[in-house]
């Protein structure tokens, strides 16, 4: 067989680019699911950095924009990551149950220090600074935008280095 | 836990999916338990033993198994 001739065609590499984003795969019921170590790290990072940017100089819209796109991206994180969700269609051995419960266990704990640093620093600064009712709210609304994205991609990071990824079969 | 889930699999002639669809858990699993990344139940580690028709302890140690190699070896010097 000729190098030419093995050659794939456009439509077979159109059909290879959709089955690789994962979607049919999706569709069928059965997820490609992959390990995310350092996109859920970056995803955590940028989340915190752009709130933390956000908190200390309001007027800069790329720290608001940061966090966004963590949000974002954290979104997709239970959907293609290694902790399978509960009532999917998916097969959830004793396996997965463990590590699931392992991965929202320590999420959880983050999420709740987080949440209550995050808090107490907003209530301080509001108090020193004397924050107007608008930015007291703003503030708080871009807190629950961390916090969702560390319930979102927290267990998928765990999960994720708890468990060097393995091949389907030898 | 030490394990012989992949020496006996391999014996058997059965691949990883194979196991995994007779004892109803996911391939990636019997990849974690082989490598000793995870500890069964009981109950999966009962299945695992009766799919290859041995006692559990067989299968499963909290010592490691002897090698093989010296297995042989001590078979080999017995009269």
């Amino acid at each position: 067989m000729s190098h030419r001739s093995a050659r794939k065609g456009i439509l077979e590499r159109l059909d290879d680019s959709v089955a690789w984003t994962g979607i049919p795969s999706f569709a069928a019921g059965h997820p490609r699911r992959r390990s995310m170590r350092w996109l859920s790290v970056v995803v955590l990072v940028l989340t915190v950095a752009g709130f933390l940017v956000d908190l200390g100089q309001p007027n800069l819209w790329w720290g608001y924009a940061m966090l966004l796109l963590g949000f974002g991206l954290a979104n997709l994180m239970p959907i293609l990551g290694p902790v399978k969700p509960w009532g999917g269609p998916e097969r959830v051995d004793e396996f997965d149950r463990a590590l699931r419960a392992r991965a929202f266990l320590a999420a959880f704990s983050a999420l709740a220090a987080v949440a209550v640093i995050g808090l107490w620093t907003i209530v301080g600064l509001s108090l020193v600074q004397g924050w107007t009712a608008d930015a007291l709210r703003s503030t708080i609304m871009k807190l629950a935008f961390v916090l969702a994205t560390i319930y979102t991609a927290g267990p998928t990071c765990y999960a994720s280095w708890a468990r060097a990824p393995i091949d389907d079969d030898d | 836990m030490f394990n012989r889930i992949a020496l006996l699999r391999h014996d058997r002639g059965l691949s990883r999916k194979d196991l995994a669809e007779a004892v109803d858990v996911n391939p990636q699993t019997i990849g974690y338990l082989e490598r000793g990344d995870y500890k069964p139940s009981l109950e999966l580690a009962l299945k695992i033993a009766s799919v290859f028709g041995v006692q559990v302890e067989l299968v499963f140690s909290l010592q490691p198994f002897p090698s093989i190699t010296d297995a042989l070896r001590r078979a080999g010097e017995q009269p």
